[in-house]
């Protein structure tokens, strides 16, 4: 029995690992919106690393083998999507317009099985509650609904009234749990010496800084640890 | 392109096991086999130096080659296997060699049966 129980951790340990690095290769698409051929992927490689944690009796290779096949077709597929539109629009099809200048293309539903409902809560997800107010809505070929807004429903930004803003750029985090991330400092144009500098004269010690973001301005954000 | 390198070296890998893996079970039960032969031969003529060496051979080789084994076609055959050629060999030993034949018979269909079910055919695959 404790050599049955060892022996399914070991297993489930393994096939971690493997489906770990599997889904690492298949890359970081992968985990955010799934196109078909990947969604069929990700449910495949649920099941078959399963089944060997599940019972002891089937050999492990079984799973490891079809595992590395499945990440191996998904990424040549992948890559042959990049290389040939043709092929993309075989595997993943096309983004098909449902609205157009607020008007709702009937057929186009029809063809994707879309309800009306489907279309309502996908528009009021986008905070968008008219129809009308829609000069496109776009389902993309992961299921998800774009839409562009007809102008004078568009929100306003700083260009459309007329007034200039000061490009802050992407803050950039420069020091984590106590740790300067040198990797960063390219983006914002920023030293360690200039960094050690500004913690010295704001904190004293870097240990105490939990957060510290600086933005293209050099503007910089602490956020200090807290002692419970 | 590092991707594309992994993929189709993932999928050699694959492909190279998957061969390799049916080529040392199909290997490692003819082997078996041959060595029951000459158990039934030597059985059927009484001759017990004969027997008792093949079937200590026997039991050795499918106990080396178990590891292996067992990682490709699963315990529960491999050790189904293993138990039959003890029995054999407990029967070599107390020389009843009407159980020698039956059990060597016994083992050499069971062998056969684990070729036949890794042969690489199309009703295998399908």
């Amino acid at each position: 029995m404790v050599i049955l129980m060892i022996a399914t951790i070991i297993r489930t340990f393994i096939i971690y690992c493997v489906v770990s690095l599997c889904v690492r290769l298949m890359g970081k698409r992968q985990l955010g919106e799934l196109q078909p051929g990947e969604l069929v992927i990700t449910i495949l490689i649920s099941e078959i690393a399963a089944i060997p944690i599940e019972d002891n009796t089937v050999p492990i290779i079984n799973s490891v083998i079809p595992l590395m096949l499945l990440v191996s077709f998904e990424i040549i597929n992948s890559l042959i999507d990049r290389k040939s539109v043709k092929f993309r629009y075989l595997t993943e099809g096309k983004p098909v317009t449902i609205i157009r200048n607020g008007e709702l293309l009937q057929k186009e539903l029809k063809a994707l099985r879309f309800t009306i409902n489907d279309v309502l809560s996908g528009l009021r997800q986008k905070d968008v509650f008219d129809i009308d107010d829609v000069q496109y809505a776009i389902v993309e070929t992961n299921g998800t609904l774009s839409v562009l807004l007809k102008p004078d429903k568009r929100p306003a930004t700083p260009k459309t009234i007329g007034k200039t803003e000061k490009d802050t750029g992407m803050p950039c985090t420069v020091v984590i749990d106590g740790k300067i991330i040198e990797s960063t400092f390219r983006d914002c144009g920023i030293t360690k010496d200039e960094v050690l500098r500004k913690v010295e004269r704001e904190t004293g010690n870097i240990d105490n800084i939990l957060l510290m973001t600086v933005d293209k301005n050099k503007k910089h954000n602490i956020i200090l640890k807290k002692e419970n | 392109m590092k991707r594309l390198v992994i993929a189709i070296l993932m999928l050699v890998i694959s492909i190279g096991i998957g061969v390799s893996s049916l080529i040392f079970v199909k290997k490692a039960c003819n082997k078996a086999i041959q060595g029951l032969d000459g158990i039934l031969q030597g059985a059927v003529t009484e001759n017990k130096d004969e027997v008792n060496r093949l079937a200590v051979q026997v039991n050795k080789q499918w106990e080396k080659e178990k590891f292996l084994l067992n990682i490709l076609i699963g315990q529960g055959e491999t050790n189904e296997i293993k138990k039959t050629l003890d029995i054999i060999l407990y029967f070599t030993q107390i020389r009843d060699y009407e159980s020698v034949i039956l059990f060597s018979e016994e083992c050499k269909g069971d062998l056969m049966n684990i070729i036949v079910s890794n042969e690489p055919n199309l009703s295998t695959i399908l």
